[in-house]
């Protein structure tokens, strides 16, 4: 109850979006099914200079095996527990504890992206379960935009993608709809 | 004055080693948010044109940010003056607008200044000094870590979370003392002796200026976390004075929005004493008013203190 309050209370400085990132999602479809979803994440100009900053040698503005490595341990395996703010949802029920695969950082005219694979613990045939995905950060304070969505693999499957509103989630007490990725096949 | 500021000073310095073992780091990318409560745990029902109106509030900023980056990266290739000015130009729309979003002591200022004689001068006067702290502290704090300390962004966003809580706390004081001040009248100044103004005023609700100045303090205490990330940039991109003069900008839009609120508690209350007359209910209706108000900036201070404790710093 007083957990309750102070929440509420908490809002007039709750966190406004200071970080902005934009994803690409990317389906990978092997022989009719979804196996795997690719993400890439691209900072603003603003975070990706701190990123820079923080995780680079002074006078080399881009990532090698050491930065990365380091980038992934210090700026991404911690939104685990927010499952790395993609919400991966098949038939409306989310998939939890996927496992990251081949993260790589790099550095593109100041832009700061990032990419990663979530591989799915079974297929799925998105004919027959609804595939949707959607992205945010629960306090508010990164906000996390799909910006384009394409399928990739063997071709097996032709579908289309769209970015809405996820009409059956909000964050920020109840003022923001993250947007959402569905897959119509 | 200066006694009420080291006194402040003071307890600013005993708070900081008071809340240094409960600081969390301010980013979600590089640090856990402690108790997980997600801001989406608490089903306020909110109406679909509020929702509207914030998504519009945010894109506009999402936007602002775009072009303020793009701006400054005319700067730095080209040094054009034009370019500058389009910097201070949008980082002061971009002030006014991200200023109606939570925080920046709208609370506080409407609270204060709707519960006392405040006059519209108040309204000015508080909102731009506390906007010039905001700004004084984000570039200060800036300063003296990329220059002094030479550390990266991961500690100033940490420190700047420091900040941030010991100005909820202070605003929990400020709002005690308020309401203590409210209560009780000022010293030597009882109900009934003579203080060299009229006896039908409420003694504890004019607005002293020592107060003005230890709520903006309070407020402005804590610097934005937009202008530490600003600053950063422009520092790393050797365009220090860029970024200060974007932040002062945007302090400057900051303050606005703050007054348009001021002078709207203010007017609010002329109007309803207007309507309440002056007999002695409405007297001591003032008077609890004022001391409720220093209530509510009390609560509000003290419960984003506490939040900002278990739930991780806000931005």
């Amino acid at each position: 109850m007083l957990v309750t309050l102070i929440n509420f209370m908490a809002y007039p400085a709750a966190a406004h979006p200071h970080v902005w990132v934009t994803t690409v999602t990317r389906f990978i479809v092997a022989k009719g099914a979804v196996t795997g979803i690719r993400v890439e994440w691209a900072f603003d100009e603003f975070y990706s200079s701190s990123l820079i900053e923080d995780y680079t040698d002074h006078h080399d503005v881009k990532f090698d095996a050491k930065d990365v490595a380091a980038l992934k341990k210090g700026a991404f395996q911690r939104t685990a527990g927010q499952n790395y703010f993609t919400f991966i949802k098949v038939d409306g029920k989310l998939l939890t504890d996927l496992i990251p695969s081949e993260f790589n950082a790099t550095v593109v005219k100041g832009i700061v992206h990032y990419q990663f694979l979530l591989p799915l613990r079974a297929p799925v045939d998105p004919r027959r379960h609804p595939l949707t995905v959607t992205y945010y950060e629960e306090s508010y304070y990164v906000d996390v935009t799909p910006e384009a969505a394409h399928i990739e693999g063997d071709g097996s499957l032709v579908c289309k993608t769209t970015i809405a509103e996820d009409p059956n989630t909000t964050i920020y007490f109840g003022m923001v709809k993250p947007m959402m990725v569905t897959l119509h096949c | 004055m200066i006694k009420l500021v080291m006194h402040r000073m003071t307890s600013f310095g005993v708070l900081s080693i008071l809340l240094w073992p409960a600081l969390v780091l301010a980013d979600p990318l590089r640090g856990d948010v402690p108790g997980s409560k997600s801001t989406g745990s608490v089903p306020l029902w909110v109406p679909d044109i509020i929702r509207h109106l914030m998504r519009e509030l945010i894109d506009i900023q999402r936007v602002m940010i775009g072009d303020l980056q793009h701006a400054i990266g005319l700067v730095r290739n080209g040094g054009s003056v034009r370019a500058a000015l389009m910097v201070v130009g949008i980082g002061l729309i971009y002030g006014i607008v991200h200023a109606i979003g939570p925080g920046h002591g709208k609370i506080v200022v409407a609270s204060y200044l709707g519960s006392r004689q405040a006059r519209f001068a108040h309204a000015l006067r508080i909102s731009w000094v506390m906007s010039a702290l905001q700004a004084g502290s984000a570039i200060a704090l800036i300063s003296v870590l990329y220059f002094v300390l030479h550390l990266g962004g991961r500690a100033l966003l940490a420190d700047g979370a420091l900040f941030e809580t010991v100005s909820f706390g202070l605003i929990g004081l400020f709002g005690l003392v308020v309401a203590w001040r409210a209560a009780w009248g000022r010293k030597g100044c009882g109900h009934g002796s003579i203080c060299g103004h009229d006896h039908e005023h409420n003694h504890g609700d004019v607005v002293p200026r020592g107060e003005i100045l230890m709520g903006s303090v309070a407020v402005g205490l804590r610097p934005c976390t937009g202008s530490l990330l600003i600053l950063l940039f422009t520092f790393a991109n050797g365009l220090p004075w860029l970024g200060i003069a974007a932040t002062l900008a945007m302090a400057a839009g900051s303050a606005v929005t703050v007054a348009l609120v001021g002078i709207g508690a203010v007017g609010t209350r002329l109007v309803v004493v207007r309507v309440a007359g002056d007999g002695p209910l409405a007297l001591w209706l003032g008077r609890a008013v004022a001391v409720a108000a220093g209530g509510v900036i009390a609560v509000t201070g003290f419960t984003m203190l506490a939040a900002s404790l278990m739930l991780g710093p806000m931005g």
